[in-house]
Protein backbone atom coordinates (compact mmCIF):
# COMPACT_ATOMS: atom_id res chain seq x y z
CA UNK A 1 0.00 0.00 0.00
CA UNK A 2 1.26 3.45 -0.84
CA UNK A 3 1.66 6.45 1.41
CA UNK A 4 -1.63 7.88 0.21
CA UNK A 5 -3.47 4.70 1.08
CA UNK A 6 -1.94 4.56 4.52
CA UNK A 7 -2.80 8.19 5.17
CA UNK A 8 -6.31 7.57 3.95
CA UNK A 9 -6.63 4.60 6.30
CA UNK A 10 -5.37 6.64 9.24
CA UNK A 11 -7.85 9.41 8.43
CA UNK A 12 -10.64 6.87 8.34
CA UNK A 13 -9.66 5.48 11.73
CA UNK A 14 -9.37 8.96 13.21
CA UNK A 15 -12.81 9.92 11.91
CA UNK A 16 -14.73 6.74 12.55
CA UNK A 17 -12.77 5.31 15.47
CA UNK A 18 -15.04 6.56 18.27
CA UNK A 19 -18.18 5.25 16.59
CA UNK A 20 -16.57 1.92 15.78
CA UNK A 21 -15.35 1.65 19.37
CA UNK A 22 -18.85 2.17 20.71
CA UNK A 23 -20.25 -0.46 18.39
CA UNK A 24 -17.49 -2.87 19.41
CA UNK A 25 -18.27 -2.30 23.06
CA UNK A 26 -21.97 -2.90 22.58
CA UNK A 27 -21.23 -6.07 20.65
CA UNK A 28 -18.98 -7.44 23.39
CA UNK A 29 -20.02 -5.75 26.63
CA UNK A 30 -16.40 -5.71 27.67
CA UNK A 31 -13.81 -2.97 27.22
CA UNK A 32 -10.84 -5.27 26.64
CA UNK A 33 -12.71 -7.45 24.18
CA UNK A 34 -14.03 -4.38 22.41
CA UNK A 35 -10.52 -3.01 21.95
CA UNK A 36 -9.34 -6.36 20.64
CA UNK A 37 -12.32 -6.64 18.34
CA UNK A 38 -11.97 -3.26 16.71
CA UNK A 39 -8.20 -3.58 16.31
CA UNK A 40 -8.50 -7.03 14.70
CA UNK A 41 -11.08 -5.72 12.30
CA UNK A 42 -8.96 -2.69 11.41
CA UNK A 43 -5.86 -4.79 10.76
CA UNK A 44 -7.84 -7.01 8.41
CA UNK A 45 -9.36 -4.07 6.63
CA UNK A 46 -5.98 -2.40 6.25
CA UNK A 47 -4.70 -5.36 4.25
CA UNK A 48 -7.42 -4.79 1.69
CA UNK A 49 -7.78 -1.06 1.99
CA UNK A 50 -7.14 -0.11 -1.60
CA UNK A 51 -9.61 -2.68 -2.91
CA UNK A 52 -12.24 -1.74 -0.35
CA UNK A 53 -12.04 1.98 -0.96
CA UNK A 54 -12.15 1.41 -4.71
CA UNK A 55 -15.04 -0.97 -4.58
CA UNK A 56 -17.37 0.37 -1.98
CA UNK A 57 -17.83 1.13 1.65
CA UNK A 58 -14.98 -0.02 3.89
CA UNK A 59 -16.96 0.71 7.02
CA UNK A 60 -19.66 -1.76 6.06
CA UNK A 61 -17.01 -4.41 5.48
CA UNK A 62 -15.33 -3.56 8.76
CA UNK A 63 -18.62 -3.77 10.60
CA UNK A 64 -19.25 -7.18 9.11
CA UNK A 65 -15.83 -8.39 10.21
CA UNK A 66 -16.55 -7.17 13.73
CA UNK A 67 -19.90 -8.93 13.84
CA UNK A 68 -18.52 -12.15 12.41
CA UNK A 69 -15.52 -12.11 14.69
CA UNK A 70 -17.69 -11.45 17.70
CA UNK A 71 -20.08 -14.21 16.70
CA UNK A 72 -17.14 -16.51 16.29
CA UNK A 73 -15.84 -15.62 19.76
CA UNK A 74 -19.25 -16.23 21.19
CA UNK A 75 -19.44 -19.63 19.60
CA UNK A 76 -15.95 -20.56 20.72
CA UNK A 77 -16.58 -19.27 24.19
CA UNK A 78 -20.13 -20.35 24.56
CA UNK A 79 -19.44 -20.96 28.19
CA UNK A 80 -17.89 -17.61 28.94
CA UNK A 81 -20.63 -16.91 31.42
CA UNK A 82 -19.06 -19.59 33.59
CA UNK A 83 -16.94 -17.47 35.88
CA UNK A 84 -17.11 -14.39 33.74
CA UNK A 85 -18.57 -11.38 35.41
CA UNK A 86 -21.70 -10.16 33.81
CA UNK A 87 -21.99 -6.59 32.63
CA UNK A 88 -23.37 -5.61 35.98
CA UNK A 89 -23.92 -7.71 39.04
CA UNK A 90 -27.64 -7.53 39.53
CA UNK A 91 -27.49 -8.45 43.20
CA UNK A 92 -25.37 -5.45 44.10
CA UNK A 93 -28.08 -3.07 43.10
CA UNK A 94 -31.12 -5.01 44.15
CA UNK A 95 -32.07 -2.42 46.74
CA UNK A 96 -31.86 0.58 44.51
CA UNK A 97 -34.77 2.29 42.90
CA UNK A 98 -37.06 0.36 40.60
CA UNK A 99 -36.05 2.34 37.59
CA UNK A 100 -32.41 1.51 38.09
CA UNK A 101 -33.25 -2.10 38.75
CA UNK A 102 -35.16 -2.34 35.52
CA UNK A 103 -32.26 -0.88 33.61
CA UNK A 104 -29.83 -3.24 35.28
CA UNK A 105 -32.13 -6.14 34.49
CA UNK A 106 -32.16 -5.07 30.87
CA UNK A 107 -28.38 -4.94 30.81
CA UNK A 108 -28.10 -8.39 32.33
CA UNK A 109 -30.64 -9.68 29.84
CA UNK A 110 -28.73 -8.11 26.97
CA UNK A 111 -25.67 -10.01 28.09
CA UNK A 112 -27.54 -13.28 27.78
CA UNK A 113 -28.57 -12.87 24.16
CA UNK A 114 -26.75 -14.79 21.50
CA UNK A 115 -24.08 -12.91 19.62
CA UNK A 116 -26.27 -12.71 16.54
CA UNK A 117 -29.28 -11.43 18.45
CA UNK A 118 -27.16 -8.84 20.19
CA UNK A 119 -25.61 -7.77 16.90
CA UNK A 120 -29.01 -7.26 15.33
CA UNK A 121 -30.09 -4.98 18.13
CA UNK A 122 -26.83 -3.00 18.11
CA UNK A 123 -26.81 -2.49 14.37
CA UNK A 124 -30.46 -1.58 14.10
CA UNK A 125 -31.05 0.43 17.26
CA UNK A 126 -27.64 1.93 17.95
CA UNK A 127 -25.99 2.25 14.55
CA UNK A 128 -29.38 3.03 13.04
CA UNK A 129 -28.86 0.76 10.07
CA UNK A 130 -31.84 -0.10 7.93
CA UNK A 131 -33.03 -3.67 7.65
CA UNK A 132 -31.22 -4.06 4.34
CA UNK A 133 -28.01 -2.54 5.66
CA UNK A 134 -28.17 -4.79 8.70
CA UNK A 135 -28.74 -7.76 6.44
CA UNK A 136 -25.62 -6.89 4.44
CA UNK A 137 -23.59 -6.46 7.62
CA UNK A 138 -24.75 -9.81 8.93
CA UNK A 139 -24.63 -11.64 5.63
CA UNK A 140 -28.23 -12.75 5.77
CA UNK A 141 -31.56 -11.88 4.26
CA UNK A 142 -33.73 -8.94 5.24
CA UNK A 143 -36.37 -11.40 6.39
CA UNK A 144 -33.89 -13.01 8.74
CA UNK A 145 -32.98 -9.62 10.16
CA UNK A 146 -36.63 -8.97 10.88
CA UNK A 147 -37.18 -12.32 12.51
CA UNK A 148 -33.91 -12.05 14.46
CA UNK A 149 -34.92 -8.62 15.66
CA UNK A 150 -38.29 -9.87 16.74
CA UNK A 151 -36.76 -12.87 18.50
CA UNK A 152 -34.11 -10.74 20.17
CA UNK A 153 -36.63 -8.24 21.49
CA UNK A 154 -38.91 -11.00 22.73
CA UNK A 155 -36.07 -12.77 24.43
CA UNK A 156 -34.78 -9.55 25.91
CA UNK A 157 -38.22 -8.88 27.33
CA UNK A 158 -38.48 -12.35 28.83
CA UNK A 159 -35.00 -12.29 30.28
CA UNK A 160 -35.46 -8.83 31.71
CA UNK A 161 -38.68 -9.91 33.43
CA UNK A 162 -36.89 -12.92 34.88
CA UNK A 163 -34.10 -10.69 36.17
CA UNK A 164 -36.56 -8.33 37.79
CA UNK A 165 -38.53 -11.13 39.41
CA UNK B 1 -36.20 1.56 25.50
CA UNK B 2 -33.62 -0.60 23.73
CA UNK B 3 -32.21 2.36 21.85
CA UNK B 4 -31.97 4.39 25.06
CA UNK B 5 -30.30 1.50 26.80
CA UNK B 6 -27.68 1.09 24.08
CA UNK B 7 -26.97 4.80 23.84
CA UNK B 8 -26.63 4.98 27.58
CA UNK B 9 -24.30 1.99 27.63
CA UNK B 10 -22.03 3.42 24.96
CA UNK B 11 -21.87 6.93 26.37
CA UNK B 12 -18.61 6.53 28.28
CA UNK B 13 -16.84 4.27 25.82
CA UNK B 14 -13.41 5.63 24.89
CA UNK B 15 -11.90 5.46 21.43
CA UNK B 16 -10.05 2.15 21.33
CA UNK B 17 -8.79 2.48 17.82
CA UNK B 18 -5.12 2.81 16.98
CA UNK B 19 -4.42 3.02 13.27
CA UNK B 20 -0.67 2.54 13.76
CA UNK B 21 -1.29 -0.50 15.91
CA UNK B 22 -3.59 -2.01 13.32
CA UNK B 23 -1.01 -1.46 10.59
CA UNK B 24 1.75 -2.98 12.70
CA UNK B 25 -0.47 -5.91 13.50
CA UNK B 26 -1.15 -6.50 9.81
CA UNK B 27 2.56 -6.31 8.97
CA UNK B 28 3.51 -8.68 11.74
CA UNK B 29 1.05 -11.15 10.28
CA UNK B 30 2.62 -10.80 6.86
CA UNK B 31 6.11 -11.40 8.21
CA UNK B 32 4.92 -14.45 10.05
CA UNK B 33 3.30 -15.71 6.91
CA UNK B 34 6.43 -15.30 4.88
CA UNK B 35 8.81 -16.62 7.47
CA UNK B 36 7.86 -18.68 10.44
CA UNK B 37 4.64 -20.09 9.16
CA UNK B 38 6.37 -22.86 7.25
CA UNK B 39 7.60 -24.41 10.44
CA UNK B 40 4.29 -23.84 12.14
CA UNK B 41 2.35 -25.45 9.35
CA UNK B 42 4.78 -28.37 9.31
CA UNK B 43 4.08 -28.87 12.97
CA UNK B 44 0.36 -28.63 12.37
CA UNK B 45 0.55 -31.09 9.53
CA UNK B 46 2.54 -33.57 11.54
CA UNK B 47 0.31 -33.23 14.52
CA UNK B 48 -2.92 -33.54 12.63
CA UNK B 49 -1.50 -36.43 10.69
CA UNK B 50 -1.24 -38.19 14.00
CA UNK B 51 -4.86 -37.41 14.65
CA UNK B 52 -5.85 -38.39 11.14
CA UNK B 53 -4.31 -41.80 11.34
CA UNK B 54 -5.28 -42.40 14.89
CA UNK B 55 -8.98 -41.66 14.59
CA UNK B 56 -9.65 -44.05 11.72
CA UNK B 57 -13.42 -44.19 11.63
CA UNK B 58 -14.94 -47.22 9.96
CA UNK B 59 -16.92 -44.83 7.78
CA UNK B 60 -16.89 -42.44 5.97
CA UNK B 61 -13.82 -43.24 3.89
CA UNK B 62 -10.78 -41.11 4.50
CA UNK B 63 -9.68 -38.84 1.70
CA UNK B 64 -6.02 -39.69 1.76
CA UNK B 65 -3.41 -39.91 -0.94
CA UNK B 66 -1.65 -43.20 -1.49
CA UNK B 67 1.55 -41.81 -0.04
CA UNK B 68 1.54 -41.82 3.76
CA UNK B 69 1.98 -38.54 5.61
CA UNK B 70 5.50 -37.40 6.17
CA UNK B 71 5.84 -37.20 9.89
CA UNK B 72 8.36 -34.76 11.21
CA UNK B 73 9.96 -35.07 14.59
CA UNK B 74 6.96 -33.41 16.16
CA UNK B 75 5.77 -36.36 18.24
CA UNK B 76 9.24 -36.59 19.70
CA UNK B 77 8.89 -33.14 21.16
CA UNK B 78 5.78 -34.02 23.07
CA UNK B 79 5.99 -34.17 26.79
CA UNK B 80 3.35 -35.82 28.85
CA UNK B 81 2.12 -34.54 32.19
CA UNK B 82 2.65 -38.03 33.53
CA UNK B 83 6.36 -38.88 33.13
CA UNK B 84 5.59 -42.54 32.74
CA UNK B 85 3.19 -41.90 29.92
CA UNK B 86 4.41 -42.57 26.45
CA UNK B 87 2.67 -41.21 23.42
CA UNK B 88 0.81 -44.19 22.02
CA UNK B 89 1.39 -45.30 18.51
CA UNK B 90 -0.87 -44.46 15.63
CA UNK B 91 -3.23 -47.32 16.28
CA UNK B 92 -4.80 -45.48 19.19
CA UNK B 93 -8.42 -45.01 18.26
CA UNK B 94 -9.34 -41.61 19.57
CA UNK B 95 -7.25 -38.51 19.42
CA UNK B 96 -8.29 -34.93 19.87
CA UNK B 97 -6.12 -32.16 18.62
CA UNK B 98 -5.94 -29.20 20.92
CA UNK B 99 -4.11 -25.98 21.15
CA UNK B 100 -3.86 -23.46 23.88
CA UNK B 101 -6.52 -20.89 23.70
CA UNK B 102 -6.61 -17.64 25.53
CA UNK B 103 -4.59 -15.64 23.10
CA UNK B 104 -6.98 -14.72 20.39
CA UNK B 105 -5.46 -11.31 19.99
CA UNK B 106 -2.18 -11.18 21.86
CA UNK B 107 -0.19 -14.36 21.63
CA UNK B 108 1.98 -15.07 18.65
CA UNK B 109 2.40 -18.79 19.14
CA UNK B 110 0.45 -21.16 21.27
CA UNK B 111 1.06 -24.51 22.84
CA UNK B 112 -0.13 -27.63 21.15
CA UNK B 113 -1.60 -30.57 22.93
CA UNK B 114 -2.66 -33.97 21.74
CA UNK B 115 -5.24 -35.63 23.89
CA UNK B 116 -5.23 -39.39 23.61
CA UNK B 117 -7.88 -41.38 25.41
CA UNK B 118 -8.06 -39.03 28.31
CA UNK B 119 -4.33 -38.28 28.56
CA UNK B 120 -2.77 -35.12 27.29
CA UNK B 121 0.57 -34.63 25.66
CA UNK B 122 1.97 -31.16 25.34
CA UNK B 123 4.09 -30.02 22.46
CA UNK B 124 6.37 -27.14 21.68
CA UNK B 125 4.77 -23.84 20.68
CA UNK B 126 3.94 -24.05 17.06
CA UNK B 127 0.76 -22.47 15.93
CA UNK B 128 0.61 -18.90 14.86
CA UNK B 129 -2.46 -16.87 15.38
CA UNK B 130 -4.77 -18.67 13.02
CA UNK B 131 -8.28 -19.90 12.73
CA UNK B 132 -8.40 -23.53 11.84
CA UNK B 133 -10.90 -26.19 11.07
CA UNK B 134 -10.42 -29.94 10.69
CA UNK B 135 -12.47 -31.80 8.10
CA UNK B 136 -14.94 -34.52 9.12
CA UNK B 137 -12.61 -37.23 7.81
CA UNK B 138 -9.62 -35.65 9.51
CA UNK B 139 -7.81 -35.44 6.20
CA UNK B 140 -7.91 -31.71 5.51
CA UNK B 141 -7.08 -28.66 7.55
CA UNK B 142 -8.47 -25.23 6.77
CA UNK B 143 -6.26 -22.41 7.97
CA UNK B 144 -7.12 -18.75 7.90
CA UNK B 145 -4.08 -16.63 7.24
CA UNK B 146 -3.93 -12.87 7.11
CA UNK B 147 -4.84 -13.05 3.44
CA UNK B 148 -6.91 -16.07 2.47
CA UNK B 149 -8.25 -19.32 3.73
CA UNK B 150 -5.96 -22.15 2.70
CA UNK B 151 -7.18 -25.73 2.61
CA UNK B 152 -4.41 -28.23 3.09
CA UNK B 153 -4.60 -31.95 2.45
CA UNK B 154 -2.60 -33.48 5.23
CA UNK B 155 -1.60 -36.65 3.48
CA UNK B 156 0.54 -35.05 0.81
CA UNK B 157 0.63 -31.35 1.56
CA UNK B 158 -1.50 -30.39 -1.45
CA UNK B 159 -2.81 -26.91 -0.79
CA UNK B 160 -5.82 -25.15 -2.18
CA UNK B 161 -6.03 -21.40 -1.90
CA UNK B 162 -9.72 -20.58 -1.70
CA UNK B 163 -9.07 -16.97 -2.64
CA UNK B 164 -11.51 -16.11 0.11
CA UNK B 165 -10.45 -13.89 2.91
CA UNK B 166 -13.09 -14.57 5.44
CA UNK B 167 -16.12 -16.67 6.02
CA UNK B 168 -19.66 -16.17 7.05
CA UNK B 169 -20.96 -16.28 10.57
CA UNK B 170 -20.37 -19.97 10.12
CA UNK B 171 -16.80 -19.19 10.74
CA UNK B 172 -14.63 -20.33 9.29
CA UNK B 173 -16.60 -22.64 7.01
CA UNK B 174 -18.82 -25.64 6.67
CA UNK B 175 -17.65 -29.03 5.45
CA UNK B 176 -19.90 -31.48 3.68
CA UNK B 177 -20.19 -34.69 5.69
CA UNK B 178 -17.80 -36.71 3.56
CA UNK B 179 -15.34 -33.86 3.07
CA UNK B 180 -15.99 -33.41 -0.61
CA UNK B 181 -17.18 -29.80 -0.44
CA UNK B 182 -16.73 -26.62 1.55
CA UNK B 183 -19.13 -23.74 1.90
CA UNK B 184 -17.76 -20.29 2.63
CA UNK B 185 -18.72 -16.66 2.42
CA UNK B 186 -17.22 -14.92 -0.60
CA UNK B 187 -16.97 -11.51 1.03
CA UNK B 188 -20.05 -10.25 -0.77
CA UNK B 189 -23.65 -11.35 -0.83
CA UNK B 190 -22.91 -14.90 -1.93
CA UNK B 191 -21.82 -18.16 -0.48
CA UNK B 192 -19.16 -20.08 -2.36
CA UNK B 193 -19.14 -23.86 -2.61
CA UNK B 194 -15.71 -25.32 -3.27
CA UNK B 195 -15.13 -28.81 -4.61
CA UNK B 196 -12.05 -30.24 -2.95
CA UNK B 197 -11.55 -32.80 -5.70
CA UNK B 198 -10.99 -30.38 -8.55
CA UNK B 199 -10.96 -27.01 -6.82
CA UNK B 200 -14.00 -25.83 -8.75
CA UNK B 201 -16.16 -23.28 -7.01
CA UNK B 202 -19.68 -22.03 -7.53
CA UNK B 203 -21.33 -18.97 -6.05
CA UNK B 204 -24.79 -19.12 -4.64
CA UNK B 205 -27.11 -16.56 -3.12
CA UNK B 206 -30.06 -17.87 -1.22
CA UNK B 207 -33.50 -16.42 -1.98
CA UNK B 208 -34.39 -13.54 0.29
CA UNK B 209 -36.88 -15.57 2.27
CA UNK B 210 -34.59 -18.56 2.78
CA UNK B 211 -31.54 -19.46 4.82
CA UNK B 212 -28.95 -22.05 3.97
CA UNK B 213 -29.37 -24.67 6.62
CA UNK B 214 -26.80 -27.31 5.68
CA UNK B 215 -24.39 -28.59 3.05
CA UNK B 216 -25.21 -32.13 1.98
CA UNK B 217 -22.74 -34.84 0.93
CA UNK B 218 -23.48 -34.46 -2.80
CA UNK B 219 -23.00 -30.70 -2.67
CA UNK B 220 -26.65 -29.79 -2.58
CA UNK B 221 -27.73 -27.11 -0.15
CA UNK B 222 -30.55 -27.49 2.30
CA UNK B 223 -32.55 -24.30 2.67
CA UNK B 224 -35.24 -23.44 5.12
CA UNK B 225 -37.84 -20.75 5.30
CA UNK B 226 -39.13 -19.12 8.38
CA UNK B 227 -41.78 -21.01 10.34
CA UNK B 228 -43.83 -19.33 13.01
CA UNK B 229 -45.86 -20.96 15.71
CA UNK B 230 -47.54 -24.09 14.47
CA UNK B 231 -46.54 -23.56 10.86
CA UNK B 232 -44.59 -26.47 9.42
CA UNK B 233 -40.90 -26.00 8.69
CA UNK B 234 -40.25 -26.48 5.00
CA UNK B 235 -36.79 -27.67 4.04
CA UNK B 236 -35.80 -27.35 0.39
CA UNK B 237 -32.94 -29.16 -1.29
CA UNK B 238 -31.23 -27.13 -4.04
CA UNK B 239 -28.37 -27.73 -6.46
CA UNK B 240 -26.30 -24.52 -6.26
CA UNK B 241 -24.98 -25.01 -9.81
CA UNK B 242 -28.27 -25.37 -11.65
CA UNK B 243 -30.39 -23.69 -8.96
CA UNK B 244 -32.76 -26.59 -9.41
CA UNK B 245 -34.89 -27.57 -6.49
CA UNK B 246 -34.67 -31.30 -5.90
CA UNK B 247 -37.08 -31.98 -3.11
CA UNK B 248 -39.07 -30.45 -0.34
CA UNK B 249 -39.35 -31.86 3.15
CA UNK B 250 -41.92 -30.73 5.65
CA UNK B 251 -41.20 -30.91 9.32
CA UNK B 252 -44.53 -30.60 11.07
CA UNK B 253 -44.97 -28.57 14.17
CA UNK B 254 -45.99 -31.53 16.31
CA UNK B 255 -42.50 -32.90 15.69
CA UNK B 256 -40.67 -29.80 16.73
CA UNK B 257 -42.71 -27.69 19.10
CA UNK B 258 -42.65 -28.07 22.91
CA UNK B 259 -41.64 -30.10 24.78
CA UNK B 260 -38.81 -30.33 22.26
CA UNK B 261 -38.75 -26.60 21.58
CA UNK B 262 -37.13 -27.13 18.23
CA UNK B 263 -36.60 -23.99 16.27
CA UNK B 264 -35.24 -24.95 12.88
CA UNK B 265 -32.63 -22.43 11.84
CA UNK B 266 -33.02 -20.65 15.14
CA UNK B 267 -29.43 -19.44 14.98
CA UNK B 268 -28.37 -18.98 11.40
CA UNK B 269 -24.72 -18.85 12.39
CA UNK B 270 -24.93 -22.53 13.26
CA UNK B 271 -25.55 -24.95 10.44
CA UNK B 272 -27.41 -28.13 11.16
CA UNK B 273 -25.30 -31.27 11.22
CA UNK B 274 -25.72 -33.80 8.43
CA UNK B 275 -24.90 -37.48 8.78
CA UNK B 276 -22.33 -39.02 6.39
CA UNK B 277 -25.01 -40.49 4.14
CA UNK B 278 -26.94 -37.27 3.85
CA UNK B 279 -30.10 -39.04 4.93
CA UNK B 280 -30.43 -37.40 8.33
CA UNK B 281 -29.78 -34.11 10.04
CA UNK B 282 -29.23 -33.52 13.71
CA UNK B 283 -31.01 -30.41 14.90
CA UNK B 284 -30.21 -28.95 18.28
CA UNK B 285 -33.07 -27.44 20.19
CA UNK B 286 -33.06 -24.63 22.71
CA UNK B 287 -34.05 -27.04 25.40
CA UNK B 288 -30.79 -28.96 25.21
CA UNK B 289 -32.26 -31.69 23.06
CA UNK B 290 -30.98 -33.13 19.82
CA UNK B 291 -33.46 -34.38 17.25
CA UNK B 292 -32.34 -36.86 14.62
CA UNK B 293 -34.46 -36.03 11.57
CA UNK B 294 -34.88 -38.19 8.49
CA UNK B 295 -34.62 -35.89 5.49
CA UNK B 296 -36.73 -37.98 3.14
CA UNK B 297 -39.80 -37.83 5.33
CA UNK B 298 -39.20 -35.12 7.91
CA UNK B 299 -39.80 -37.70 10.62
CA UNK B 300 -37.98 -37.28 13.91
CA UNK B 301 -36.30 -40.64 14.42
CA UNK B 302 -34.63 -40.06 17.76
CA UNK B 303 -34.75 -37.49 20.52
CA UNK B 304 -32.09 -37.28 23.18
CA UNK B 305 -31.05 -34.85 25.86
CA UNK B 306 -27.57 -33.53 25.36
CA UNK B 307 -25.01 -34.00 28.13
CA UNK B 308 -24.90 -30.88 30.20
CA UNK B 309 -22.99 -29.23 32.95
CA UNK B 310 -23.99 -26.11 34.83
CA UNK B 311 -27.04 -25.87 32.62
CA UNK B 312 -24.92 -25.56 29.51
CA UNK B 313 -25.66 -28.06 26.79
CA UNK B 314 -22.90 -29.55 24.74
CA UNK B 315 -21.49 -28.12 21.55
CA UNK B 316 -22.05 -30.50 18.66
CA UNK B 317 -19.22 -30.38 16.15
CA UNK B 318 -20.14 -33.05 13.64
CA UNK B 319 -22.48 -35.91 12.86
CA UNK B 320 -19.99 -38.70 12.29
CA UNK B 321 -20.64 -42.31 11.43
CA UNK B 322 -19.75 -43.17 15.03
CA UNK B 323 -22.23 -40.69 16.44
CA UNK B 324 -22.56 -37.04 17.26
CA UNK B 325 -19.19 -35.55 18.22
CA UNK B 326 -19.78 -33.38 21.29
CA UNK B 327 -17.85 -31.25 23.70
CA UNK B 328 -19.10 -29.77 26.95
CA UNK B 329 -17.62 -28.28 30.12
CA UNK B 330 -16.25 -30.53 32.78
CA UNK B 331 -17.86 -30.41 36.19
CA UNK B 332 -16.67 -27.69 38.51
CA UNK B 333 -13.49 -28.50 40.34
CA UNK B 334 -12.34 -31.13 37.90
CA UNK B 335 -9.68 -28.88 36.43
CA UNK B 336 -7.14 -26.41 37.80
CA UNK B 337 -9.07 -23.36 36.80
CA UNK B 338 -12.52 -22.49 37.99
CA UNK B 339 -12.82 -19.83 35.34
CA UNK B 340 -12.11 -22.17 32.49
CA UNK B 341 -13.20 -25.57 33.61
CA UNK B 342 -12.07 -27.59 30.63
CA UNK B 343 -14.14 -29.88 28.51
CA UNK B 344 -15.17 -33.43 27.95
CA UNK B 345 -15.19 -34.62 24.38
CA UNK B 346 -17.16 -37.64 23.32
CA UNK B 347 -19.63 -39.34 21.03
CA UNK B 348 -23.38 -39.50 21.47
CA UNK B 349 -24.86 -42.62 19.91
CA UNK B 350 -28.07 -41.34 18.37
CA UNK B 351 -29.62 -44.81 18.30
CA UNK B 352 -29.23 -45.50 22.00
CA UNK B 353 -28.63 -42.07 23.48
CA UNK B 354 -25.48 -43.33 25.19
CA UNK B 355 -22.63 -40.84 25.54
CA UNK B 356 -19.04 -42.08 25.53
CA UNK B 357 -16.23 -39.81 26.67
CA UNK B 358 -13.21 -39.81 24.38
CA UNK B 359 -10.99 -37.36 26.15
CA UNK B 360 -11.00 -34.56 28.67
CA UNK B 361 -9.15 -31.30 28.38
CA UNK B 362 -7.69 -28.78 30.76
CA UNK B 363 -9.27 -25.39 31.13
CA UNK B 364 -8.25 -22.75 28.66
CA UNK B 365 -7.58 -25.25 25.93
CA UNK B 366 -9.09 -24.93 22.52
CA UNK B 367 -10.30 -27.96 20.68
CA UNK B 368 -10.10 -28.72 17.03
CA UNK B 369 -12.74 -31.35 16.45
CA UNK B 370 -13.34 -33.28 13.29
CA UNK B 371 -16.01 -31.61 11.20
CA UNK B 372 -16.29 -28.56 13.41
CA UNK B 373 -16.70 -25.23 11.70
CA UNK B 374 -13.87 -23.73 13.70
CA UNK B 375 -12.23 -24.35 16.99
CA UNK B 376 -13.91 -24.46 20.35
CA UNK B 377 -12.88 -23.06 23.64
CA UNK B 378 -13.90 -23.80 27.19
Amino acid sequence: MGVDGETDFQDFVRTRGPALSRTAYLLTGDHQLAEDLVQIALSRVYGRWSRLTAGGDPEAYLRRIMVNERTSWWRRRRYESVGRQSLIDVTTVADEADQVSRRVAMLAALDQLTARQRAVLVLRYFDDLSVDQTARALGCSAGTVKSNTSDALARLRTLALEEVS
Amino acid sequence: MVRDLLVDLAREVPDYTDAGGAIRRYRRGRRRRLGGTIAAVAAVVALVAVATFAIRPPSPPLVLASRPPVLTDYPATLTAPDPSAVLPDLAVPNVTLLFDGWCETQCRTVDVTVGVDGRQYDGEPGFGEMTMSLSPDGGWLAVQTQSNFLIRRLADGYQLDTGLFSADGWEPLVWSPQTRYLLMWDGGPNLRRIDLVDGASVSYQAPRDKQVLALLPDGDLLLSGEAKGTEPSVLVRVDPVTRRQHSVVTLHSDQRLPPYDLQVNDDDTTPELVDPTGDRIAVLSRGGMVLDVELATGEVLHRHALPTNRNHAAIAAAYLAEGLLLAFPQPAGASPSELYPGASVGLLDLESGQFRVLTQTLGGRALLLRGGDGWYQF
